[in-house]
């Protein structure tokens, strides 16, 4: 295989591994402070695809003011799941808890699915088409606008975690729920907060495979792959979500052209994901970067 | 200040923890609630501070009135805001984040950025070694310093009563003793009104005005400071005094009163 075709696997890699990146971020902050382990964030990116699809095609709204409108609306949407569905079972045997965020996946699915239908949609942007050389190898506007805007995007929320008041109400809350109480947080809202966020970062990401790859309900079978981004970079830690989405994007497409070319496989860039998922469950079980307790000796 | 009338607390629906408790704190003094192990006294504190709900805990009877307000049912958040602060016992500081993120959290309600830099100012002067560590994540402190980032996180949040939950919990006795100044000096010095919920009798007893002792959820004795020092039963008790005298009371009565309390 040539150098050129590695560097061009490479990149493409890292193009959705940033968009697994953000879909994981969303997972990790709705894990860190409610401790609800998400199976539906696959699906929350594909309701957002398809709002902004919505928008942009029926509503001919430019693009961006589309993109934005999504935001807001997945965040509402994400503040009434939290309101309406998860806050009824806080506290509830982590099954149970597991089985409804699948069958709010499912849900989400039917619905999108019966209001547009099952086709392949071609979501309209205003990105050029051409493509750039990088080095040598040519990378689309679309994939780099897709890195540029997952970048910016995980930047804000690094910020935002990091300055903000709410953002350090949100790790406090992850870090002892009761303390953060007696200090006035109310932690409700910061449960609804995480989840409205959670919401709005998949339903970007979903937007920004949508530019690539087109609208349909495929998209939700990235969720999948949230879990071996966060099981590799640590179920409670957003720089792993964050380097772990890039790092599994990577692998995965290098994994899968390597085999196509030298061993004549196909369809290994499912399986590279999910191997890499057990070694580290076996090596690393709190992943690169997650919270191993504090312990004074 | 804070007045509790015959509360009662029930957890989980069916176990009476508080039964028609009932005391007052009064402004600008140090308030002190004593007792064994079991007989109510955190319970007591999460009732006002409103904690006990997270721990499917509730006050089914009674009510608990700040400056004439009733807050038996507020959120917690609220009552923070009007100025009820915890400490909870065991220090419970956020380990994974900062001394400095400590400290922000403490101010969380609070939205005037020139109170919350006074305040951190007051915190820092109390507390300098918090200051010389104010960059290092908070679960790397010793257990002295944990317990001064809890109160200093507490008075970040601007309390009228600072509610102080087992203060001296896993400490040296001479940090118990600086942990007694501290006390002393927020009460003198910033007016603070506190209630202290103590094990260690002789601390809450050197720095209360006034003092409770319970047992078994309801308040057993009260006095000021001074006459519960004096009092014979909480000497021997709590204070560990009189011991050589046991042969000569009547060991029967003795084992009486040894039950109330223990």
């Amino acid at each position: 295989m040539s150098l050129d075709a590695l560097i061009s696997l490479c990149v493409s890699g890292i193009v959705v591994g940033s968009v697994y990146a953000m879909t994981a971020i969303g997972f990790v902050v709705i894990y860190k402070t409610t401790r609800v382990i998400n199976f539906a964030q696959g699906e929350l990116m594909m309701v957002g695809a398809y709002i902004c699809l919505f928008l942009t095609v029926d509503y001919k709204l430019p693009f961006w003011a589309a993109f934005l409108m999504t935001g807001i609306v997945c965040a509402l949407l994400g503040y009434v799941i939290e309101r309406v569905v998860l806050r009824r079972v806080i506290g509830d045997p982590i099954v149970s808890v597991i089985m409804i965020t699948l069958g709010l996946g499912i849900v989400l699915k039917a619905i999108v699915g019966a209001i547009f239908g099952v086709d392949v949609r071609v979501l309209p942007t205003p990105i050029p088409d051409g493509a750039v050389s990088i080095g040598g190898t040519p990378v689309s506007y679309h994939y780099l606008f897709s890195m540029a805007f997952s970048v910016l995007a995980m930047c804000a929320f690094a910020a935002f975690f990091r300055w903000s008041r709410l953002g350090l109400a949100m790790r406090a809350t992850s870090s002892d729920q009761q303390a953060a109480m007696a200090m006035g947080v109310n932690v409700g809202q910061i449960f609804a907060l995480s989840w409205a966020i959670a919401c709005v970062v998949s339903a970007v990401g979903g937007m920004l495979i949508a530019t690539i790859n087109g609208v349909n309900l495929g998209v939700s079978a990235f969720g999948l792959k949230v879990f071996p981004v966060v099981i590799l970079g640590g179920l409670d830690s957003i720089v792993g979500a964050a380097v772990g989405g890039v790092l599994i994007g990577v692998l995965e497409n290098v994994a899968d052209g390597v085999f196509k070319s030298v061993f004549d496989l196909d369809g290994f860039r499912d399986v590279a994901a999910f191997v890499v998922l057990v070694l580290v469950l076996m090596i690393r079980p709190y992943g690169l970067f997650g919270q191993h307790d504090i312990e004074r000796i | 200040m804070l007045t509790i009338e015959n509360i009662e607390v029930v957890y989980d629906t069916y176990v009476l923890v508080l039964k028609g408790l009932s005391l007052q704190v009064k402004s600008g003094a140090v308030t002190a609630l004593l007792g064994a192990n079991g007989a109510g006294k955190s319970t007591t504190l999460k009732a006002v501070s409103g904690l006990l709900a997270s721990e499917e805990g509730e006050v089914t009877r009674g009510r608990i009135t700040f400056d004439g307000v009733d807050i038996t049912h507020m959120s917690p958040d609220r009552r923070v805001a009007s100025g009820l602060v915890q400490v909870m016992e065991g220090r419970r500081i956020f380990q994974d984040l900062t001394v400095e993120e400590n400290i922000r959290i403490g101010a969380f309600l609070e939205k005037d950025s020139r109170k919350i830099a006074s305040r951190r100012e007051l915190v820092y002067e109390y507390f300098p070694k918090l200051k010389e560590r104010h960059t290092q994540v908070a679960g790397y402190l010793s257990g002295g310093e944990q317990q001064m980032l809890a109160i200093g996180r507490a008075l970040m949040a601007g309390p009228r009563i600072m509610m102080l939950d087992e203060p001296s919990m896993g400490l040296s006795p001479l940090l118990v003793q600086e942990v007694c100044g501290i006390v002393r000096r927020l009460n003198r010095e910033e007016g603070l009104t506190i209630l202290l919920v103590e094990q260690n009798a002789s601390f809450a007893l050197a720095v209360a005005d006034q003092g409770y002792v319970m047992e078994d959820g309801k308040v057993v004795l009260e006095g000021s400071g001074a006459e519960l020092r004096g009092n014979q039963d909480v000497q021997e008790f709590y204070l560990g005094a009189g011991a050589s005298e046991r042969g000569r009371f009547s060991s029967v009565k003795w084992y009486r009163r040894k039950k109330r309390w223990v």
